[in-house]
């Protein structure tokens, strides 16, 4: 088992920025020192305008006000709809600030979608952006009161402490279906300071939001984040204008899946010009794996791509990669106040950053808990510097009939670490005798094979010294080169082949 | 002076291919009636970079970009037409 602290991270920036990471009893708290410390500076940004620090805390206690009107009291559970927007950073805080709990609904959801969680989830109220308002028209039975941005009113923010429930935050991700995370105000601020630590510079920068902030990554690891460290962070309401909004806001951080971070660089490429502005200091990268190749091109254009791992049942990140450039396969440093302990290969994990637990799901919470400790499903390793690499889902296991267990994802790293494969898949298939081998199928990187004469020996040459390279039962049996890409799902992930029972 | 459907075809055959590095026999072989989501594995993110592309090549503008505004190919031709004319 392993407990961590900050002294891992405290190498990458100064003493002064080092010190200045600490945390508050709650949200609230640290709400109040922002408006305090921060107040004139600009917090939101889009393109309608920009608010300060100190006008936002006004359209803040005018919802606190509006909540309070309407009967909500403090430990009400509240929903959230609105659209990625300064509505929804003020409505979130607000309803964060009176000693409620925001549950963050997607703003994409339908009316059944908005009844049926607000519902499941024990709401008495629904704060909605007004052009979603037939969104929530089967919960006539709640309290139902649009977003209105105004300094008329105001009410005092209400003390919380630690334990109190702060937010409600969707997952589903790679675990089956949604289900909400109950995270508390201890658990927020862990991940809030998590978001610091590992960069020169973490305070007064200029984020550009392009996640949603019904996520945990956009609502912790950008939103949150951002206030905390009195930055202004420019929304990006209409993904079209994504670049334009680059090019006029200039950002230093950017909060992107790599799916995005890998769309930005070709669009740089096939547009010959930078995307994102001259300014961008790091690219935060998580929610999917972050493949080698595009920590390597960042660099190449002076950006520091800073791979993570996280969940929303740990209110975001649990491990952050200062140094994706000396170790492009690795997630990175667990944070401060986080217990890690490896049970046959799966991480399980405690610490003051893991949820209350999942809402109205006995089941679930049942199931996800062995012992107190939070089973991940995810396999990893830890090197011997500290570092934590993911090397496969339990699901995904391939058991051999030797007895012996393989995990694809992590061999399919090791083929994808060579520059001239894109992607690859090992899977256990049939061979020429019916038994069963191991085997594996690439997707090669064009770019990288130009003036090669044989692409495709080169390849499988390159392949057969990773394959040599790995113990005998983990070696593939064979290899095949795609020309077109694999079957992937509509979240880009390759559809995995199941050719055996 | 107009493209025709079938130009717009072509090129936006090109600017989908040009998301991959490898040729994509769903996209070599895509038509009108071919479905973004379902036959071609949209996500969000590659018809953001299919818009962008789109935008700077035709000259025209996306309003707001959502995943449901074009279900095939066909009905993204048929925005550019009417941005064009």
């Amino acid at each position: 088992m392993i407990k961590t602290n900050a002294e891992a991270f405290r190498k990458y920036c100064s003493e002064e920025t080092f010190q200045r990471i600490q945390p508050f009893e709650s949200i609230s708290a640290m709400w109040d020192h922002c408006v305090a410390s921060y107040g004139d500076l600009p917090a939101i940004r889009t393109a309608a305008g920009a608010y300060t620090f100190a006008e936002m805390e006004k359209h803040v206690a005018h919802i606190r006000a509006a909540l309070a009107a309407a009967g909500l009291k403090k430990g009400d559970r509240v929903a959230l709809l609105a659209p990625n927007g300064y509505a929804f950073a003020a409505a979130s805080m607000a309803i964060i600030t009176s000693g409620m709990c925001a549950a963050v609904l997607p703003a994409h959801l339908d009316e059944r979608a908005v009844f049926g969680l607000s519902m499941k989830f024990g709401v008495k109220g629904i704060l909605f952006d007004p052009a979603l308002e037939a969104r929530t028209s089967l919960a006539a039975a709640l309290v139902r009161l649009p977003i209105e941005l105004s300094a008329e009113n105001s009410a005092p923010a209400v003390a919380a402490n630690g334990q109190d429930e702060c937010v409600i935050l969707l997952t589903g991700g790679t675990t089956g279906r949604s289900k909400g995370a109950l995270l508390s105000h201890a658990n927020i601020m862990q991940g809030v300071m998590n978001s610091c630590y590992g960069y020169e510079d973490v305070f007064h920068q200029r984020y550009l939001l392009v996640l949603p902030l019904s996520h945990v990554f956009g609502f912790v690891r950008n939103m949150m984040a951002s206030l905390y460290t009195g930055s202004e962070m420019f929304i990006c309401e209409n993904m079209s204008d994504l670049f334009r909004n680059a090019m006029m806001f200039q950002p230093t951080i950017l909060v992107v899946v790599p799916a995005l971070a890998e769309m930005a660089l070709r669009l740089c490429r096939q547009m010959n010009r930078d995307m994102l502005g001259s300014q961008v200091k790091y690219i935060i990268c998580g929610a999917a794996v972050v493949p080698p190749y595009l920590v390597k091109a960042y660099a190449e254009r002076g950006i520091t791509m800073c791979p993570g791992y996280g969940l929303t049942e740990s209110a975001n990140l649990v491990s952050g990669n200062p140094e994706a450039i000396k170790k492009p396969t690795s997630v990175g440093i667990p944070y401060p106040n986080q217990e890690l302990r490896i049970e046959n290969g799966e991480l399980w994990l405690k610490g003051s950053n893991m949820m209350l637990g999942y809402v109205n799901e006995p089941e679930e919470n049942e199931a996800a808990y062995t012992d107190g400790w939070f089973r991940t499903g995810d396999l990893v390793r830890l090197d011997e510097e500290g570092f934590l690499y993911i090397t496969g889902r339990t699901k995904e296991i391939i058991v051999l009939p030797t007895g012996e267990n393989i995990s694809p994802a992590e061999l399919e790293t090791l083929f994808n670490e060579l520059d001239v494969v894109q992607d690859s898949q090992v899977f256990e298939d049939y061979g020429p005798d019916g038994g069963r081998i191991l085997a594996l199928e690439v997707v090669p990187r064009a770019f990288e094979l130009t003036g090669i004469e044989d692409p495709g020996a080169y390849i499988t040459e390159k392949l057969q010294q990773v394959n040599q390279s790995l113990p005998p039962f983990k070696r593939v049996s064979r290899i095949e080169i795609r020309t077109t890409d694999f079957e992937r799902t509509p979240a880009m992930k390759i559809v995995r082949y199941k050719k055996c029972n | 002076m107009q493209l025709t459907r079938s130009d717009i075809l072509a090129k936006l055959k090109e600017i989908m291919q040009s998301m991959y590095d490898t040729p994509s026999a769903q996209i070599q072989a895509a038509t009108e009636e071919t479905r973004l989501i379902e036959e071609l594995g949209f996500t969000s993110v590659s018809y953001l970079y299919m818009v962008i592309i789109v935008e700077e090549n035709f000259g025209v503008r996306f309003d707001q970009v959502g995943g449901n505004q074009f279900q095939t190919v066909g009905d993204v031709i048929t925005y550019i037409q009417s941005q064009q004319s």
